[in-house]
């Protein structure tokens, strides 16, 4: 059974604000749990398809906010 | 003068201080996106995130112009919150509510109902993306919140935790549940997910 802790290190490892001792015990403790690999696997996943949700402003937003910048 | 792109935020904002408008372009352009979306994903309106944004970045001008700005290196996470509580704001007007707390200090805009999503928005997507801002904009506020500051606000679970006044187990928390419910909601509608690769 996978530990709370270990589930929520897995976020932080995902967003590299592991330490490197502890990403590395993560790491190793991957290559033998399956379990545990398929949940980075599935979480790696989602978070690829949110990165589809960015969105850009209109060019027209931008301008008007580059024209109040003006000194 | 000439502006470097790879200047941290805190030396563009020193360089727009003494009058370099490339610097504040740069700043801008770095930035535009993150804050855009993420009102977008709170306010689930396009025109309410582009004015969201616009006032956000005017506040920084604002700010730089009197100067009022204090540099402590979290310039991201100061154009967040501004854009944040901007978005809230929003919603409370449009849902004609009072601003209040509850008795535990709880700020009400947890238990708002959001808008009504903007049909119109999505016209040209694909439908994978239509599914995800809704997925997003539905999730329980404070896992929306979590996930938008991470995700798209780049800020990390520390400073989320900081900035929700929650321990970082408590963020983390958040953070798993909403990608679970995401991820949910993606094997619901079968959208080129497969669930056998992700346990709860």
């Amino acid at each position: 059974m996978i530990e709370t802790c270990t589930k929520l290190e897995l976020l932080q490892y995902l967003y590299n604000e592991l330490d490197e001792p502890t990403s590395r015990h993560l790491k190793a403790e991957m290559e033998h749990d399956p379990d545990l690999r398929k949940i980075h696997i599935g979480q790696v996943k989602v978070l690829r398809i949110l990165d589809s949700a960015w969105m850009e402003p209109r060019k027209l937003a931008v301008e008007q906010i580059l024209a109040y910048s003006r000194y | 003068m000439k502006t470097n792109y790879r200047a941290t935020d805190a030396e563009l904002l020193n360089q727009y201080r003494q009058g370099d408008e490339r610097a504040f372009a740069t700043l801008l352009n770095r930035h535009k996106s993150r804050i855009y979306t993420t009102a977008y994903l709170i306010l689930r309106d396009k025109y309410q995130a582009e004015d969201v944004m616009q006032e956000t970045f005017m506040k920084v001008v604002d700010n730089i112009k009197a100067d009022r700005y204090v540099e402590e290196g979290k310039f991201v996470q100061w154009l967040v919150r501004v854009a944040h509580n901007l978005s809230i704001d929003k919603i409370r007007k449009r849902n004609k509510m009072p601003i209040a707390v509850t008795e535990d200090g709880v700020d009400i805009f947890n238990q708002l109902q959001f808008a009504q999503k903007d049909e119109d928005v999505f016209g040209g997507k694909t439908e994978l993306l239509k599914y995800i801002r809704e997925y997003v904009a539905e999730l329980p506020e404070e896992q929306r919140q979590v996930l938008l500051m991470r995700h798209f606000a780049g800020m990390s679970f520390k400073e989320i935790a900081e900035f929700t006044d929650v321990s970082i187990n408590t963020a983390l928390g958040r953070m798993r549940y909403a990608l679970i419910n995401i991820r949910k909601k993606l094997s619901k509608h079968q959208l080129a997910y497969d669930r056998n690769m992700y346990q709860t």
